[in-house]
């Protein structure tokens, strides 16, 4: 690949995660789940995985950047660019069939890989969610305050921002032939905030301020920043005649870790605010987070994944307190299992001269999560999902454009819960060329 | 179909994806908030008088007379006059008659009865501008002294012969303006004070074929009390023309308020009204037209806007017994820091317009069940 074509797609990663979310009126996640904690779980381990139910942590793909399990960056042949951004509608409906909808669109993840020796020792950094808490609940009431002689129109946001992300850098190193072993660093940092903001308006003529009255907006902010390692371990056990066949067994360990977190309340807008009280600093105990996962790859066409994830989220612990954790009380976090299951198929497998459609990869998963928190004590959080996705083969040999739909449910009406009803859909930019030869002279 | 219109409609269904929000209620329930804003009184927790310079100069109206008032005591105020002429038009012809003309838009004190005021030449120039009502200026020879009933809607004062003789050349000068430097208006008998208004005050001078008109180019007013009120129990004074203010301080670290976030607010003062009606028959007590509330910082002062305006404003009229302010945009900003404790501002005082010359009183209630009181609109803290 020329790199004025390099330039070119890097610049179309750029104004879709640039500009898109700015069209986005918010961010992330959308669901108010997302309140709880430290804001929604997310994994992402690359744009092809996303479309095969998120999993992978027992699959080896020279495409793609495997954020699953480091082990897997031992398999590398091309420098790797890539970046996704998603978006997502989501459809809220409670127990009396109310619905709120909310769009969002961001800069999902960003991933560079380079071999430092070509199937042998790779190198992968990626920036990719942790968690995001983004949510918006709207309540509008009618107030008559006889104290003032007046009767307004209240309204109140509570909506959530921000989340954690996470920083991995690390490396994969080959064995044995049939043994790969991976470590990578990730540093876990970001700024969750959550802020209740007040309106009034004139309950005759809708949208009008009325005089004599102001918005207030209160925040809580909470900045952590933690690191944690991750080992990986992948082993290949050859079936077929081929050399990819075979099956491909992965696991990978995350330590669990202590976040540093520091706390402010707020009152007031973006560069008019005024702490209240004390900033309260605390540790934030992460759990560890397994991940077991197989992969079976026939004939470069075919590729099944099946993968589970623990994190023991119940050993949660907390200097701070979160909605739905009390250090002194409550708490409702449990633990997290995700199970999902995908499947790629490539007609034209490894022959770049089949016709365009051929090349095209069909990918598709489900995954079913328990969440690691559960608003009623009783009920678990739970999100059942399919996934889909379509990888186009572009001119640039080792450069694909995947485009992904993920269409799931979350939660339930009983229990004076909510159920989440979401389309998301993710569009990749996956760049690979050969970096680094070494100029030869004749 | 090209690849690239597959692309594009790639990203336009990724945009729609993104649609417009409609957020509503829905998960409310998860939130567990009681976020409704709610509404609390805010008793003054110091209610105090102070003093301040009270600025009469080139005011709506000059007062004169004396009142004693059963209730808030005995006051006297001295007017300060001066003229320019109106036109260009001198006085060429000899001068027939002088005559000062003066309506009335102000009374304070016994309709009944009469007022009489002495009516003294000003022998130099006197200042006007900054000038407080405790001042005290030196006045010239009386020139006469005059009566009129306080209802009177126009007082007109001949001026006697011998002096218009005296200042023949004076009127028939160009240098008027600053030969001639005005009357005073000296209480002398009766038990009222009277205000003229400052724009229509006039000095006629007659000619056998002419009348030249001055008008006034400067008024003050001086004010003296000559006896201390007798307030029931539990109650303070606020009286206009006498730079008298009263100043109230609040507790923002009242659990009910403290860190809150402000909405709305009004400020409720109330009046002792019976006790401001219990007058003497044909004895008129005006209330004032129009009271103010200032935010000063300890010292006093007047913190203001970038725009020269205070930061805390507003502006009421007594009525159904009490004081309301209702404090606006720039005002609930301020007072919102101030329940911070983070404005310099640490009094909301109470006062009177300069711009409104009187000597209305008010009586405020300051007693422990009854006294000014901030009606906030605020939204507790979250945790």
């Amino acid at each position: 690949m020329n790199m004025p074509a390099f330039h070119r797609l890097i610049g179309l990663l750029l104004v879709l995660g640039v500009a898109m979310p700015v069209a986005a009126q918010h961010t992330g996640e959308g669901s108010v789940y997302s309140r709880f904690g430290l804001g929604s779980r997310l994994d992402y381990a690359s744009s092809q995985l996303q479309a095969m139910g998120g999993g992978g942590a027992g699959l080896f793909n020279l495409n793609y950047l495997n954020l699953s399990n480091p082990a897997a960056w031992s398999d590398q042949v091309l420098t790797r660019a890539s970046g996704t951004v998603v978006f997502q509608r989501l459809r809220a409906t409670d127990a009396s069939g109310n619905t709120a909808s909310l769009g969002s669109g961001a800069l999902h993840a960003v991933q560079f890989s380079f071999p430092l020796r070509a199937r042998r020792i790779g190198v992968g950094l990626a920036f990719r969610p942790y968690t995001r808490a983004n949510y918006l609940v709207r309540t509008d009431a009618r107030q008559i305050i006889p104290e003032l002689s007046d009767t307004v129109q209240t309204r109140i946001d509570y909506a959530g921002e921000g989340g954690l992300q996470q920083l991995n850098a690390g490396l994969g190193l080959y064995l044995h032939p049939r043994l790969s072993v991976g470590v990578s660093a990730d540093l876990i940092f970001g700024i969750i905030e959550h802020t209740q903001r007040t309106r009034f308006f004139d309950p005759e003529l809708p949208g009008v301020i009325p005089s004599g009255y102001m918005s207030t907006l209160f925040a809580t902010s909470t900045r952590m920043t933690g690191v944690r390692a991750t080992v990986g371990l992948l082993l290949r056990l050859p079936t077929g005649t081929q050399g990819s066949d075979g099956v491909a067994v992965g696991l990978t360990v995350s330590t669990p870790t202590v976040l540093r977190a520091t706390r402010v309340y707020t009152l007031g807008e973006s560069l008019d605010r005024d702490t209240l009280g004390t900033t309260r600093r605390g540790d934030v105990h992460l759990p560890l987070s397994v991940a077991l996962g197989v992969s079976y790859q026939q004939d470069n066409r075919w590729t099944l994944v099946v993968d589970g994830r623990y994190e023991p989220w119940s050993r949660f612990r907390s200097d701070l307190d979160f909605a739905g954790y009390d250090p002194n009380g409550e708490n409702l976090f449990k633990d997290r299992l995700r199970l999902s299951a995908g499947l790629e198929y490539l007609p034209a497998g490894t022959d770049y001269s089949a016709p365009y459609f051929h090349q095209i990869a069909y990918r598709l998963g489900i995954f079913w999560e328990q969440a690691y928190v559960a608003p009623r004590p009783d009920v678990s959080l739970r999100t059942l999902a399919l996934t889909g996705g379509l990888s186009f083969p572009t001119l640039f040999p080792g450069t694909r454009l995947d485009i992904n739909l993920e269409v799931g449910t979350r939660g339930t009406t009983a229990h004076d819960l909510v159920r989440d009803t979401y389309y998301r859909i993710g569009l990749s930019v996956n760049v690979g060329e050969r970096w680094f030869l070494q100029r030869r002279f004749n | 179909m090209r690849r690239s219109s597959v692309w594009s409609c790639c990203v336009l269904l990724l945009l729609l994806a993104t649609g417009c929000d409609d957020p509503s209620a829905v998960g409310i329930g998860l939130i567990g908030e009681e976020g409704l804003p709610v509404t609390v009184r805010l008793p003054a927790d110091s209610v105090l008088t102070a003093s301040q310079k009270d600025r009469t100069g080139n005011t709506a109206r000059v007062l004169a007379g004396r009142v004693a008032d059963p209730l808030v005591g005995t006051l006297s105020a001295t007017g300060y006059v001066d003229f320019v002429m109106s036109g260009t038009a001198l006085v060429d012809t000899t001068i027939v008659g002088v005559r000062l003309e003066m309506p009335r838009d102000y009374v304070y004190g016994d309709t009944l009865g009469s007022v009489t005021l002495a009516l003294h030449d000003m022998t130099e120039d006197w200042p006007y501008a900054g000038v407080g009502t405790d001042t005290t200026l030196s006045a010239g020879p009386l020139v006469r002294t005059f009566t009129f009933a306080p209802t009177d809607t126009l007082v007109q004062v001949d001026l006697p012969a011998e002096w218009i003789a005296a200042h023949d050349t004076t009127f028939r000068s160009s240098t008027f303006s600053t030969s001639f430097h005005g009357f005073q208006l000296a209480p002398d008998e009766g038990n009222a004070v009277v205000g003229f208004r400052f724009s229509e005050i006039r000095l006629l001078v007659f000619t056998a074929t002419d009348t030249v008109t001055f008008t006034a180019s400067k008024v003050l007013t001086t004010v003296a009390r000559e006896t201390l009120p007798s307030l029931p129990e539990d109650r303070v004074l606020l009286q206009d023309g006498l730079g008298q203010v009263v100043r109230l301080r609040f507790d923002f670290s009242a659990d009910s308020v403290r860190e809150a976030g402000l909405h709305a607010a009004v400020l409720e003062v109330p009046i002792d009204s019976v006790q401001l009606k219990q007058t003497p028959a044909g004895f008129v007590r005006p209330l004032p037209a129009t009271v103010r509330l200032i935010g000063v910082n300890a010292e006093g002062n007047v913190p203001v806007t970038s725009l020269g305006e205070p930061i805390v404003l507003a502006t009421t009229t007594p009525e159904g017994g009490r004081l309301r302010f209702r404090l606006g945009s720039t005002s609930l900003q301020t007072l919102q820091r101030l329940m911070l404790g983070e404005t310099p501002v640490r009094y909301l005082q109470l006062e009177f317009p300069t711009d409104d010359n009187a000597l209305s009183p008010l009586l405020l209630y300051a007693g422990p069940t009854l006294r000014p009181t901030l009606i906030l609109m605020v939204t507790p803290p979250s945790p």
